[in-house]
């Protein structure tokens, strides 16, 4: 495993900018989750840190070596690209014992290397098997196997876990983590969903229109977002605006819509300001139970979604609020019906009034 | 953050693999895969495809260029200028007929291999592919057999029709055995890749499998309905064996009725002792390799943007079309042609072994043709393999995709040029270079390289394409380099397309006539054997008989090559 | 009457049995989802419910009428395809046009309902544009306008939403809905996301390996599913394997390994039965005392997941089970908690004979 240095990193294809002065550095042994919306320069990123395109500008370091004008067979890295890229004509084992093989390991070396790998992946009374004659989950399994097994310091996944379905991707990702933790490889791991990446990352990196808006762990990436985008990008929310009055303890008094609210996080903004809060972090109550700071509104629409219920609250002068209650909680909830909204002060996050217009700036097509 | 868990011995392993690897064959492997190595194979290789095979190809323009004063005397002999125009007219005008009427019936065909699934299919395949098996001049002896007027032919089998002995008709009931399975197949071959789906929503829409079709499928086609026209022009306008095997049955030489490569052959056999002639073979070929061209270019670059015209729509009448009996009657129709326009003419030499007088058999000339024939289409196929896969590499994996986009455009040039103006071309080109080219054999060679390259080439480059690119980068980064890629990666998966080029490169060989002829009048392949069985002794029998036993040697080599290339799969 | 029916539908593609004995109805205005993993026979269904396949045993009725073996050119129905399949040398008003343009309609009216289509889905300003210039999403609207263009009364999706990223599926589901349920429309709509099938539904149907396994509104299927494989296919539970010790009035008392025991509902058990509990995550809480229906276990790990926190707990069952608790709890792994069940919550199901794992399997 190795450091990976990204330095000014710049590429263009044509006219489309795909990344723009890149800074990013990645962890000895780290699980780093690249995050953005398609067309954002992730698979680019991934690719440039493979050796598969060279950067316009700048330099990719790894583990101390300036890789920039090395070809990719001598980068000491491994990439699963999002269709796999399995070899066809050959067996499971012959795909897991390629790199050592390429790579001019002894025999002995490598079939310990490649048997340990698909015992890990549960694969190794499939050996024998072609790749067609796999199932989803099974061919994504001996894609990792044959990435693990050539012992890179560097391992890149190109979203691995998009081609299965919804349900099998749950089961998966549990699983992924705890391989790759267990062989230790430094891992960039790039995908458009934000629950994987909570799930799975040591940090995460949000990527936007080629440039890199924000890199921390899930915590503080959650808790303190440093843009509208990424907030929203990381567990929709729901935003309007507000002006900001400061007081003294630190708090931020906001008038919006004719309610008064309280926000604590991120105060030190006055005047128009946009506020946003997380559909997750908004509770119901009915109309004359107050059970908190909030606002009242009448449920537009409501979408039950198993653990949560989607709701779309008319909240009059403060615009239509996103609020995903747990089931468990808003049960009782029905479509046309008035509702209060409890909106607690600790997760309003402010963020300055962007300058395009609220939905160009959380635009993600 | 875990720490490193893996165990000592994958540590152990790690250590092992930083250090390098020894022997002679990591040495070598370093220096095949440096940077300059690779290119000057890459330069090698585009420089021979220039000069082995383009530039001779195309050298006959320059000559003619260069040597106008003589060409104008020959235009000045009326017994040889007035032969030009009606012989282009013949090769020309019967190329683009027959490539209409191909369309016409190879759809429908090919519609019902592709989507329809019925027990027997494969079989039904290799009957539609089986004229591709017989050679020319025998095709052109056994279609003149079926449908002709002969004079020269005494005896006729039951069943013959004796339609005509017009050299336009003739020639167009020819080349429709010599280039239909090329059609159907090419047709076949898009009709695959167009996802169902797509009828299937047109369908969901309300439109009738006919109005589906064609609004929607047909279309979609456009692109590779040229590849199928371009190689049925190519074909059509390529055959020597052919043409003069039943210009000759029908008298139409007698006449003095040539289609162009007739023409040429017949002119190029009589140059020895006529030297006006040469000056005028080299115009008759430049002309045939102009027009090609010219063909080439309208074909692939105007006819796909043509567009159709298909506003109004008849739900009523084309439901009823599209229902029971008329898909059948188009089946059978489809089938009929199949049977009666191609299946029939092509083997109905064989009726000929049975009902005429066996004459004495010549076996060591035969033999001897044969071990020719053989010898220039191995070689001719192992240099295709050895320099049209990189040149396939170069042109869908190169760096410079223009550079690839030149090449894959300047490859089909000797695949549609006529393949007698080619050779006539090759040996102005070479004639004079008796040091690089000793022998007739090895100039027959150099010829038969040069047509059958495309085949390769245009394989590999489609399989190429359909490759995931992602599956050869993903073995890079896991440390294979470039010869390795290609070895373990690359090859293995277009392995199937290069084995289909090279048994079309290698049959096509076989079977040409022309350029042997055009290039050396002494060297005596066994379609040449045959064409000069029927013209020369005029022993029909005999030449039947040949053809019969090419048809078991063809069959045999095509297995043997098979078995070959997968044993070697077995083992690597 | 319902409006589509499905009876005995059985489904053979030489040896392979793609469908066995499926029974389906659907009423008129149903929104009905189609759930199941890939493979299970949900997109062969309805190719044979819409006409593009026939069955091989088994009929379908429309209204009441046997439309077995009518194709689907000639049925009144709106289709729209995994892969969206926009025709790709058409524009996107020719694509959306294409059915009433292939009936001949009258211009005018072709016209009229072209604009009607493409300002329903919002694509009318890319009408002249072709579907490679448009993003996923925008591909799939237009695909949707060229299934609604006949005004048919039914509409059938296969995945209509796979293909696209996560954010964009969010805001197509209710979309969906929306112009279904106002245009009065029966739709059928086959996906492999269980959350997408919960929320534009009014009833999903479960398939696996060519059965129909269960049916039922969502919120049923999710707090109350019938049959083990839907309580592990439609969101996630935790699963843990025990048998009947006592029945003391209403309620069973389950043994795991090692003696621990909780306290279930004794509907239909009997002392002695196999069974298998599951619990949800959410269901799942730390209990501060050993007092109520508490397992005790070792916690091995927690995920931050935005406003809920997952703790992995090993159990002293040598179960291992996921907890979803609000993120303001704070806990550290190695330390030894209870866990408490909620046993309204909690659900008892026979233990499968051919395993645990092979019952739950996703493949």
């Amino acid at each position: 495993m190795a450091e990976v240095v990204l330095d000014r990193v710049s590429k263009s294809f044509g006219s489309k900018r795909a990344l723009r002065d890149m800074d990013l550095t990645i962890r000895n042994g780290e699980y780093l989750v690249v995050l953005g919306p398609s067309g954002a320069g992730k698979t680019t990123l991934l690719r440039t840190i493979a050796g598969l395109l060279a950067p316009d500008r700048g330099r990719v370091v790894i583990g101390g070596r300036d890789v920039t004008r090395m070809p990719p067979d001598a980068r000491g890295v491994a990439y699963m690209p999002q269709t796999y890229a399995l070899f066809e004509r050959m067996t499971v084992w012959e795909n897991a014992t390629f790199s050592p093989t390429v790579k001019g390991w002894p025999k002995e070396q490598r079939d310990l290397l490649a048997r340990e790998m698909l015992s890990m992946v549960r694969l190794i009374d499939r050996a024998e098997a072609y790749p067609r004659e796999l199932s989803g989950g099974m061919q994504q399994r001996c894609a990792l196997a044959r990435a693990l097994a050539a012992d890179a310091e560097v391992l890149l996944l190109d979203e691995p876990l998009r081609a299965l379905d919804a349900r099998l991707r749950i089961e998966l990702r549990n699983e992924l983590r705890g391989l790759i933790q267990h062989v230790g490889t430094t891992t960039v791991h790039v995908t458009h969903d934000q629950e994987e990446a909570l799930i799975l990352a040591d940090r995460i990196a949000v990527l936007r229109g080629g440039q890199l808006l924000e890199v921390g762990t899930a915590e503080d990436i959650y808790a303190r977002p440093s843009s509208a985008f990424v907030a929203n990008f990381l567990g929709e929310m729901s935003f309007f605006e507000a002006t900001a009055f400061p007081s003294e303890d630190g708090t931020a008094r906001l008038a919006a819509g004719g309610t008064n609210l309280l926000a604590s996080a991120r105060a030190g903004l006055t005047g128009r300001v946009l506020a946003g809060i997380r559909a997750e972090s908004c509770r119901v109550a009915p109309p004359d139970w107050r059970a908190g700071q909030g606002v009242e509104g009448v449920v537009r629409r409501r979408l039950f979604m198993g653990r949560r219920i989607s709701l779309e609250v008319d909240a009059g002068e403060l615009g239509p609020l996103k609020v995903k209650p747990l089931t468990a909680q808003a049960r009782w909830v029905r479509e046309g019906e008035r509702v209060f909204v409890v909106m607690p002060e600790e997760d309003i996050l402010l963020f300055p009034m962007p300058a395009g217009g609220v939905s160009a700036a959380l635009e993600v097509e | 953050m875990a720490a490193p868990a893996s165990s000592p011995e994958v540590n152990t392993r790690r250590e092992a693999a930083r250090t390098p690897s020894s022997g002679w064959r990591a040495t070598l492997l370093r220096i095949v895969s440096t940077r300059w190595s690779l290119r000057a194979w890459y330069g090698g290789i585009v420089a021979f495809f220039l000069f082995m095979v383009l530039l001779p190809t195309l050298f006959v323009l320059g000559y003619v260029a260069a040597d106008w004063a003589s060409v104008k005397a020959v235009l000045g002999d009326p017994a040889k200028a007035s032969l030009i125009p009606h012989a282009l007219w013949l090769s020309f005008g019967v190329a683009l007929t027959v490539a209409a009427l191909d369309l016409l019936a190879g759809l429908p065909l090919a519609w019902l291999i592709v989507r329809h699934d019925f027990r027997g299919k494969s079989w039904f395949n290799t009957l539609v592919d089986s004229p591709l098996a017989v050679t020319t001049a025998g095709l052109g002896f056994s279609v003149v057999l079926f449908w002709g007027v002969s004079s020269k032919i005494t005896l006729f089998p039951p069943g013959a029709v004796h339609l005509t002995d017009s050299a336009f008709l003739i020639l167009v009931l020819l080349h429709l055995t010599t280039t239909f399975p090329y059609m159907v197949r090419s047709l076949a071959a898009i009709l695959e890749e167009i996802d169902v789906e797509y009828e299937n929503a047109a369908r969901a829409a309300g439109a009738s499998r006919l109005t589906a079709a064609r609004t929607i499928t047909l279309p979609m086609f456009r692109s590779g309905m040229a590849t199928g026209l371009l190689l049925v022009l190519a074909k059509a306008l390529s055959d020597t064996g052919g043409a003069l095997t039943a210009l000759t049955l029908i008298g139409a030489v007698d006449r003095n009725e040539f289609n162009g490569t007739a023409l040429i052959g017949t002119w190029k056999g009589l140059a020895g002792s006529d030297p006006a002639l040469q000056p005028a073979l080299a115009f008759v070929s430049a002309l045939m390799i102009l027009l090609s061209l010219v063909l080439l270019v309208v074909v692939k670059y105007v006819a796909v943007r043509l567009k159709v015209p298909l506003r109004r729509v008849r739900p009523r009448l084309e439901r009823k079309l599209s229902g029971p009996p008329y898909p059948r009657l188009r089946n059978v129709g489809a089938m009929a042609f199949l049977v009666v326009f191609i299946l029939v003419p092509s083997f109905f030499f064989l009726t000929f072994l049975a009902v005429a007088p066996p004459s004495d058999v010549n076996w060591g000339r035969f033999w001897n043709a044969v071990g020719v024939s053989f010898l220039v289409g191995g070689v001719a196929t192992a240099i295709d393999l050895a320099t049209g896969v990189p040149l396939a590499i170069l042109i869908t994996r190169g760096r410079f995709r223009r550079l690839g986009k030149a090449l894959d455009a300047l490859v089909n040039i000797p695949y549609i040029v006529p393949s007698a103006a080619l050779g006539i071309s090759l040996s102005l080109f070479w004639g004079s270079q008796r040091t690089i080219v000793p022998s007739d054999v090895v100039l027959v060679t150099f010829a038969h390289v040069a047509f059958t390259f495309p085949f390769v080439v245009r394989n590999a480059v489609g399989a190429l394409e359909q490759l995931d690119p992602a599956t050869e980068e993903t073995a890079r980064t896991l440390g294979a380099r470039p010869v390795q890629v290609f070895r373990r990666v690359l090859f293995p998966a277009i392995r199937p397309a290069i084995l289909a080029g090279s048994i079309m490169a290698f049959t096509r060989s076989l079977g040409e006539t022309g350029a042997t002829q055009a290039v050396s009048t002494t060297t005596e392949t066994v379609p040449i054997y045959i064409v000069n069985l029927i013209t020369q002794t005029k022993d029909y029998y005999q030449a039947a008989l040949a053809q019969l036993a090419l048809l078991f040697v063809s069959f045999a080599a095509i297995l043997f090559l098979r078995l070959v290339l997968e044993r070697r799969r077995a083992r690597g | 009457m319902p409006r589509v029916e499905a009876v005995g539908i059985r489904k053979r593609f030489g040896r392979v049995t793609a469908l066995e004995a499926c029974d389906l109805a659907v009423e008129d205005g149903e929104y009905l989802a189609i759930l199941g993993p890939s493979g299970c026979g949900k997109t062969t269904l309805i190719k044979i419910l819409s006409g593009l396949w026939e069955p091989t045993a088994g009929r379908v009725r429309v209204d009441g009428r046997d439309v077995t073996g009518v194709p689907v050119e000639e049925r009144d129905l709106g289709y729209v395809f995994q892969n969206i399949v926009l025709f790709p040398h058409m524009d996107v008003w020719r694509n959306a046009t294409y059915g009433p343009w292939v009936r001949a309609r009258p211009p005018p009216e072709i016209q009229r309902v072209g604009r009607e289509v493409l300002e329903l889905v919002e694509m009318l300003d890319e009408r002249g544009m072709f579907p490679s210039e448009l993003s996923g999403g925008a591909q799939q609207k237009a695909g949707l306008a060229r299934a609604l263009a006949n005004k048919a009364k039914l509409l059938i999706l296969d995945e209509p939403l796979s293909a696209l990223d996560t954010r964009v599926r969010l805001d197509l589901r209710y979309a969906l809905r929306r112009v279904v349920k106002d245009l009065g429309l029966t739709a059928i709509h086959v996906t492999h996301d269980q959350e997408e099938a919960m929320s534009v539904a009014d009833r999903v149907v479960v398939m696996r390996k060519g059965r129909i396994v269960e049916a039922d509104a969502p919120e049923a299927l999710y707090e109350r599913p019938k049959d083990l494989f839907t309580a592990n296919f439609v969101g996630e539970n935790n699963f843990l394997e025990g048998s009947v010790a006592r029945i003391v009035g209403g309620w069973a008392f389950v043994e795991f390994r090692n003696g621990h025991q909780l306290r279930v509902r004794a509907e239909r058990l009997l002392v002695g039965d196999p069974v298998v509990v599951a619990a949800r995550p959410e269901s799942l809480a730390v209990a501060r005392d050993g007092f109520g229906n508490v397992i005790p276990g070792r916690i091995q790990g927690a995920r931050f997941l935005g406003s809920t926190k997952r703790l992995i707990v090993r159990l002293f069952t040598d179960d291992v089970v996921s907890i979803d608790l609000p993120s303001s709890q704070s806990l550290n792994t190695d330390r030894d908690v209870m866990v408490s069940f909620n046993e309204t919550s909690v659900l008892v199901y026979p233990r499968p004979y051919m395993g645990l794992q092979e019952a739950l399997r996703l493949e």
